[in-house]
């Protein structure tokens, strides 16, 4: 094979392995209310995951007033979900008040929101499917 | 007013009973507006819960009498006044947006100005021109999700002057910070950041030395906050009480030494649609009073009594030998919280589990319990606020005595001699809370409340001597519009 060839065929390839393994997940925060702290965010593959808090992978970006967004890259195909909050006092930890309700903003992937309680984890799920290349979804951050 | 006098009252009105099943009753297919619209046709005294939007502003109200000149002050209400948004009408009395209305007293003169308190709710709401969350199976076709119990704030139950603030009270999530002058709203108020929207009740108490006592109930784990703030409403220290309870409590008492969290004989339905919908009453619930040391917020003692259903306490005591003892306004059972949802489709009829009366709750330092009741309707219980904690001898309630849709009278009932001072305002009005201002100085005191006159549909103001109620009001200012039938308000001193 000439080396060409070679070239030709490993950009090929290259193309053609990540279209398999690597698609890229566009989150988008409606809102976020201020420049102070950032965004921890984490992407969770399937609901055992989601249930037991074991993350995929996870993103620290710096937060900024109004619409924010990030990329979660390299994800193969199968079901997500995305939880994230704003961290504003830079403590790593999403703050409660005495009885448990988050204090810091908060939102899910889908733009699931819960009503009288968290959120369901099929209303947040997305789905990176065998030929995705790129996704999107939308997060409304509940203050 | 029962059946039959409803009935004759309609007559008079040129209208027959045979009106009825058409106007009244064969209304199933009716909106909840609808009904209610065509039963304020028929019963003009339901124009207490009419709708109301306008904010309004009087330069200087008409006088009956005169206020005496060491009268100085501002008497305000809460209550809610919203009740409809395009052609929906809330169902619950509970879930109209809360209004303040404030009544100033000043070298003879009455002044009056009110403003709905802008609340979360009420300013996304008022823009979107439409009611967003469904509190009560409105049949709302697209409602917002409710993440969190300030979401829902409505801040319609009580009002309470706070170091130069006045705070628009709920019983669910925070209270609202409003301008004691013009009324207008500051926002949430967060005690501090752990307590971010917890629940802070409408019945605030308050010391002798102007420390501020509250508790919130948190639905979900049935934990009890109790708060401790200083005069200014900075918060001193905070407790957690757990319980296994997850229904509606509304009020609390404080003693020199203890709280008192009386818990109702209340279950949850969490199929009910709608937070009253939720609340079932349960007979083989006792009530029970939780004692809670007030230094370090442990729960000292538990002690029951028959099942029954309070809204509101007057006041607690101790005696020297450790007795307790506390008054409340007592129900059978929970049938009044329907009664507050059938009034919003304009169904006045009453039903007899919907009347409260005063009752004395005793508790022995062996344990052992009493109760008392007294004789007629009363709600509304308050006492001379320096006593707060402290023996009283009175109760000062509103009641009815005639079968009255709302309230008709005010009196004093002295807990020692059952000697009753009243003054029955009549009925053609619509009598809501009085509330009790110390004489500076000097012994008694006076009694202030509004009154709704459904006949000339104008709401009134009118002063007493508290020591002298039945001879009727020393003064009384009239609005010349009406003003919604409210809950609770608060005088401040100036």
């Amino acid at each position: 094979m000439k080396t060409r060839n070679l070239i030709k065929t490993t950009i090929a390839l290259s193309l053609f392995s990540l279209n398999i393994l690597a698609a890229n997940l566009n989150v988008t925060i409606d809102k976020v209310n201020s420049n102070e702290g950032k965004i921890l965010a984490q992407i969770f593959k399937g609901k055992e995951n989601y249930k037991n808090g074991k993350p995929e992978s996870s993103l620290i970006v710096p937060a900024k007033k109004g619409k924010n967004s990030f990329l979660f890259q390299n994800l193969s195909q199968g079901e997500y979900a995305v939880r994230l909050f704003h961290d504003m006092n830079d403590n790593n930890d999403l703050d409660t008040n005495v009885f448990g309700m988050p204090t810091e903003g908060y939102g899910f992937s889908n733009q699931a929101v819960g009503n009288f309680g968290p959120p369901k984890y099929k209303d947040m799920i997305v789905i990176i499917g065998k030929d995705t290349k790129a996704a999107d979804t939308k997060v409304k951050m509940i203050y | 007013m029962n059946r039959r006098e409803f009935i004759q009252s309609l007559a008079v009105l040129g209208i027959t009973a045979s009106h009825l099943p058409t106007a009244l009753l064969a209304s199933n297919n009716k909106t909840w507006k609808q009904k209610y619209e065509t039963a304020l046709k028929f019963d003009p005294r339901l124009i207490g819960h009419q709708n109301y939007t306008q904010e309004r502003q009087a330069k200087s109200l008409f006088i009956e009498g005169g206020f005496p000149k060491d009268f100085s002050g501002t008497f305000y209400r809460n209550g809610p006044a919203l009740l409809e948004r395009a052609d929906v009408r809330q169902k619950h009395l509970f879930d109209g947006d809360g209004m303040i209305h404030a009544f100033k007293f000043e070298n003879g003169n009455v002044s009056f100005k009110n403003k709905f308190v802008q609340t979360y709710k009420y300013q996304k709401e008022q823009k979107a021109g439409r009611f967003l969350y469904d509190l009560s199976d409105l049949g709302l076709k697209t409602p917002e999700s409710v993440t969190s119990a300030d979401t829902i704030n409505n801040a319609n139950t009580n009002i309470l002057p706070v170091g130069d603030e006045i705070w628009a009270l709920w019983e669910a999530g925070s209270a609202y910070g409003m301008h004691p002058e013009t009324l207008e709203t500051k926002g949430a108020i967060t005690l501090n950041t752990q307590l971010k929207g917890a629940p802070f009740s409408a019945h605030p108490k308050i010391d002798a030395d102007g420390t501020i006592w509250n508790f919130g109930l948190d639905y979900s784990s049935g934990q009890i906050i109790v708060y401790k703030l200083n005069p200014k409403g900075v918060m001193q220290k905070f407790g957690i009480v757990k319980t296994d309870y997850h229904a509606m409590l509304h009020d609390f008492l404080i003693t020199d030494k203890h709280i008192l969290l009386v818990l109702p004989s209340l279950r949850v339905n969490p199929k009910g649609k709608g937070f009253a919908a939720q609340q079932q009453f349960d007979e083989n619930r006792s009530l029970r009073v939780l004692v809670v040391d007030k230094n370090d917020f442990s729960l000292k003692a538990t002690h029951e009594f028959p099942a029954c259903f309070l809204f509101h306490f007057g006041n607690a005591w101790e005696e020297k030998d450790g007795t307790i003892r506390f008054d409340g306004c007592r129900y059978p059972n929970l049938e009044v919280l329907n009664r507050m949802e059938n009034i919003m489709q304009g169904d006045t009829f009453l039903m007899k589990d919907t009347i409260s009366q005063t009752v004395i709750f005793t508790i022995y330092p062996d344990g052992k319990t009493k109760q008392e009741a007294f004789a007629g309707s009363t709600e509304f219980p308050r006492i001379y606020p320096a006593l707060t904690g402290k023996r009283n001898e009175k109760i000062f309630t509103i009641g009815d005595t005639k079968n009255a849709q709302w309230a008709d009278s005010i009196r004093s009932m002295s807990i020692d001699t059952g000697k009753i001072d009243q003054y029955v305002y009549g009925e053609d009005y619509l009598v809501e809370e009085h509330v009790l201002i110390e004489k500076p100085k000097q012994k008694g005191g006076y009694l202030i409340g509004t009154a709704l006159n459904w006949k000339k549909q104008q709401s009134c103001v009118s002063l007493f001597d508290a020591e002298n109620i039945k001879a009727g009001p020393l003064a009384r200012a009239w609005l010349e519009f009406h003003i919604p039938l409210g809950f609770h308000g608060n005088f401040k001193m100036s």
